[in-house]
């Protein structure tokens, strides 16, 4: 008797245990299938040796399309543009992040709330409406890209428009990071004698790192992929790999779009890695 | 005490907006001593280690160290350094790269550095923990890095923010003791911050009693206790039973003669003059002391008997230099080398006598509700104006 009341009492199931219901365990399953199978079949379908079109039947095993997209001179010049654009954005961002970070956690002036939220409009923006209002604007400051200018300066309309939405996100979390700074941390410096450049070099940028690590990589991936507000501002001799990637879709669907997105994803998963290491190196020290 | 002193503070108030969190503080402090603030939270004794510190400026006054004048200088340009109450040790330098870093702002040789590095922490028994990062230490080893950060610069003067209340009970007993001998190896002055009168008492060669950003009075621990300023001041420092005066008689003519003081609970008392404070007979006429003054006794001078010690005499009838007072028993409370007795009276809050263990015991065996008397010699007694009791 004793004994069928533990057990009875063991086998109760908590409303949120997913690991034990099957109803949540189900749910579980199709997210995880509905996340990560289109992914798997992109990249194993990047091995397909279909010659043309569909690229939906599998057709035996091969890497002549990895090949062939590295020979593929305009996706080539895509992808480096999209990079240069990437890490060009990520830095302006981190360092405009930084500061508007700081300014917002430091500082009282007027109209402090208008400015914080004006700081974050890009966020919730539609980015159609970023895109076509940064269109006219740069085609109204005649700012477009000129193959002619030397690079990256011929990339330069895309890259503002790419840091305007991505340092709101880097300043949004640099300044979470800051919440958990101690002050008291930088007046034990000052009153040790450092000056307030080097209470912000030695005290609170290595606090911030974390901060900065994520802000990079948040807007590091929102640069690589994004394809509205690019499409808007891309002259015809400045492609990026997304917009590129669209029209080739529109004309068929090949292994060899495949196998450049492989490679983009594995691109991605680095960086993640080595940024997550960072972070986990600093979260110790707290 | 009449060499010139170390820290010269004049007549210093600190405003925010209309509050006044600092009101014409004038304080000396001499070199090599343990010098407290206490006060209970919000008293400006933080404001004003704030301000020695250089993190506030003084909205009026004077702060002099070494007879030099300290406002002008920005934080980091003062000889003084502060033991922060969350130790602030920097979470991603190791211990010996936070002790050093005061030097390195500095710019001491490295070769200096590296040495007197290793002597602060050898100072602070912290010698095999060099290379550890402040996550790997616990709270009293962290406040040990701490203290080896500010020592090493060898300060003129070093501040101490609530140094103790982040360690649990036993590690600040022993830390107290710890402090007192460092300060006395190395022979700095000390300031130290704290709500804790015990803390004060027990480290301290002087303390100042702050509250509402007026200063109380400055004196040593035994001064403190045995002849404080006020009723706020005594009930500070200790615990006080309080008995409102109703009527005073002094002779005006000679100083020395017995006080008879009237309280509604006590009765008429004959009481040696020196249980006066000092400030009754200086700001305050004879006239004025009714009402606002108090007759107040501690609770080691209270003896309790089981049986009126005047059988002949009136209930609360108080004579022979001593008061009286009838109650009924209340709570005991064990307290190791001696227990602590509640009695419980009428009208009016309990008394708390410290007494044996013994006579606990005793007391203990006739039971609680009891009729007992409490008893006192008047010359244990404070007669002490009361501005401003806590409520």
């Amino acid at each position: 008797m004793a004994m069928d009341k533990v057990k009875r009492h063991r086998n109760k199931r908590k409303p949120f245990e997913y690991s034990r219901k099957w109803s949540l365990r189900s749910v579980f399953l199709m997210a995880t299938v509905f996340l990560y199978v289109p992914i798997v079949v992109l990249i194993l379908f990047s091995f397909n040796n279909s010659r043309r079109g569909g690229n939906v039947i599998w057709k035996g095993f091969t890497t002549k399309y990895y090949d062939k997209a590295f020979h593929n001179e305009d996706l080539m010049l895509a992808f480096g543009n999209t990079l240069t654009i990437a890490v060009i954005a990520t830095i302006v961002s981190v360092i405009l992040g930084t500061f508007t970070a700081i300014l917002l956690w430091r500082f009282r002036f007027p109209l402090k709330p208008l400015f914080e939220g004006l700081v974050s409009l890009p966020i919730v923006i539609p980015e159609i409406c970023m895109g076509v209002s940064l269109a006219l604007f740069f085609t109204k400051m005649g700012w477009l890209g000129n193959t002619s200018d030397v690079w990256p300066f011929n990339l330069v309309n895309i890259i503002i428009a790419h840091i305007t939405f991505c340092f709101p996100f880097a300043a949004m979390v640099i300044r979470t990071r800051l919440q958990s700074f101690n002050r008291e941390m930088e007046e034990a410096a000052l009153d040790l004698g450092a000056t307030e450049f080097q209470v912000f070099k030695d005290i609170l940028l290595p606090h911030l790192k974390p901060g900065l690590v994520a802000g990079a990589l948040l807007s590091f991936t929102l640069s690589l992929d994004d394809f509205i507000v690019t499409f808007f501002t891309s002259g015809p001799n400045t492609v990026t790999f997304p917009v590129k990637i669209y029209s080739m879709v529109r004309f068929s669907v090949t292994p060899e779009i495949n196998a450049a997105s492989t490679v983009l994803i594995l691109l991605t998963l680095v960086l993640t890695f080595f940024a997550l290491r960072v972070q986990r190196n600093s979260d110790v020290v707290e | 005490m009449s060499e010139a002193p170390i820290v010269s503070i004049k007549n210093l108030s600190k405003y925010f907006g209309r509050f006044a969190a600092l009101e014409n503080v004038s304080l000396d402090i001499q070199a090599g001593e343990i010098f407290a603030l206490l006060g209970p939270s919000g008293c400006g004794k933080s404001t004003l280690l704030r301000i020695i510190s250089g993190f506030e400026t003084p909205s009026e006054g004077e702060l002099l160290l070494d007879g030099e004048d300290l406002i002008p200088l920005k934080p980091n340009k003062r000889p003084i350094n502060m033991v922060f109450q969350s130790y602030a040790v920097f979470p991603h330098m190791s211990v010996e790269d936070n002790v050093a870093y005061g030097l390195k702002m500095e710019a001491v040789a490295s070769k200096d550095i590296k040495q007197r590095v290793a002597e602060s922490l050898a100072q602070v028994h912290l010698t095999d923990f060099s290379h550890r990062k402040p996550h790997q230490l616990s709270g009293g080893q962290r406040q040990r890095v701490a203290l080896a950060r500010v020592l090493v610069k060898k300060p003129r003067l070093l501040l101490l923010d609530e140094p103790l209340s982040a360690l649990d009970a036993k590690l600040r007993d022993a830390m107290r003791l710890e402090l007192v001998k460092l300060q006395e190896a190395v022979g700095i002055t000390f300031v130290i911050v704290t709500h804790d009168q015990s803390e004060a008492m027990a480290m301290a060669d002087r303390i100042a009693v702050l509250s509402e950003g007026k200063l109380r009075q400055v004196a040593t621990p035994a001064e403190l206790y045995q002849r404080p300023v006020d009723a706020f001041v005594a009930d500070f420092v200790g615990t006080i039973h309080a008995f409102d005066v109703v009527s005073v008689s002094i002779s005006e003519s000679d100083i020395n003669k017995p006080l008879t003081i009237t309280t509604n609970e006590l009765g008429e008392l004959v009481c040696p003059p020196s249980i006066a404070a000092d400030s009754i007979f200086i700001d305050q006429g004879v006239s004025q002391l009714a009402g606002q003054s108090v007759l107040a006794v501690r609770p080691e001078h209270i003896e309790l008997h089981l049986e009126a010690p005047h059988n002949n005499a009136a209930i609360n009838q108080s004579s022979h230099g001593r008061a009286q007072l009838m109650g009924r028993l209340g709570d005991i409370a064990f307290q190791g080398q001696h227990s602590i007795v509640e009695v419980m009276l009428d009208g009016r809050d309990s008394l708390t006598a410290i007494v044996s263990n013994t006579v606990a015991q005793t007391l203990h065996q006739s039971g609680h509700g009891s009729p007992i008397w409490a008893s006192w010699s008047t010359a244990n007694m404070l007669l002490l104006p009361n501005h401003a009791l806590p409520a």
